[in-house]
């Protein structure tokens, strides 16, 4: 639930900024890593197994987050969304000095087993897929149609609606 | 979930031909991501050059059409001015 509730302290901070209580859809996390002063780029140069990275170095203010440029525009967005849990993780961390994490797809990293990747995973879900916005809409039996609401692809929707208990 | 990956955290300084965050000019190959509202704007942008180029064409077409029913008019009063005189010369 930590990174739940981290997820959505994020979006009342950078994302419902108009008084509201609810999530606009679909969230952008490219503008909240902007809003955080995170710099964001696709690159066409990332081998195909990496997804995107996060990295900060000593000396430099703002960390950047490279994503892979063939990917999706909603795997970027989830990429985004995970490096911006890990980004959270390190800053109440208080960590300093230079770090980098590098996201690779492998059966390995699919199984999440690391805890910074599982709370970066569930972070990305309750960012994108807000709780309480996914719940008030699971009455919609369409997933691609709520897939779409939430710029996620099928399988993410689908997995968050399981996690959720929804499906 | 599909998008679980591994993660590789290290404190190691960064290659020194590594591009430099906010310093170092962006290197080829890679470009700043865009917000949806961007892309969006950049798609609208788009779409109106697009309709203005539509309508650019139209006009061209509109113009080229005037011309040709000008031409027309034109021809037509010509020949009715000859038919009428053909007529007034084969009544004489």
């Amino acid at each position: 639930m930590e990174a739940e509730k981290d997820a959505w302290e994020l979006l009342e901070k950078a994302w419902m900024q108009d008084g509201t209580s609810r999530p606009h859809l679909p969230v952008d996390p490219f503008a909240i890593a902007r809003k955080l002063g995170i710099q964001v780029f696709v690159d066409f140069g990332l081998p195909a197994e990496v997804s995107g990275m996060l990295r900060k170095r000593s000396g430099y203010e703002d960390p950047e987050i490279i994503l892979n440029a063939n990917d999706s525009r909603n795997r970027q967005r989830f990429t985004c969304a995970h490096e911006l849990g890990h980004y959270i993780q390190r800053t109440k961390e208080g960590a300093d000095g230079s770090w980098e994490y590098v996201d690779k797809r492998d059966p390995l990293s699919s199984q999440g087993m690391k805890p910074e990747e599982i709370y970066a995973n569930k972070f990305a879900a309750g960012l994108l897929m807000p709780r309480e916005e996914v719940k008030a809409r699971a009455s919609d039996p369409n997933v691609a149609s709520l897939a779409l609401d939430f710029g996620v692809s099928a399988d993410a929707m689908r997995f968050r609606l399981e996690n959720l208990r929804l499906a | 979930m599909s998008d679980e990956r591994v993660s590789d955290s290290s404190s190691e300084e960064l290659p020194a031909s590594a591009p430099k965050p906010g310093v170092d000019a962006t290197p080829p190959g890679r470009e700043l991501a865009l917000t949806d509202a961007e892309i969006e704007r950049k798609s609208r942008l788009v779409d109106l050059e697009n309709k203005e180029t539509a309508v650019a064409k139209l006009k061209t077409e509109v113009d080229k059409l005037a011309e040709e029913l000008a031409t027309e008019k034109d021809n037509r009063s010509l020949r009715y001015g000859i038919a009428i005189a053909a007529l007034v010369v084969m009544t004489l």
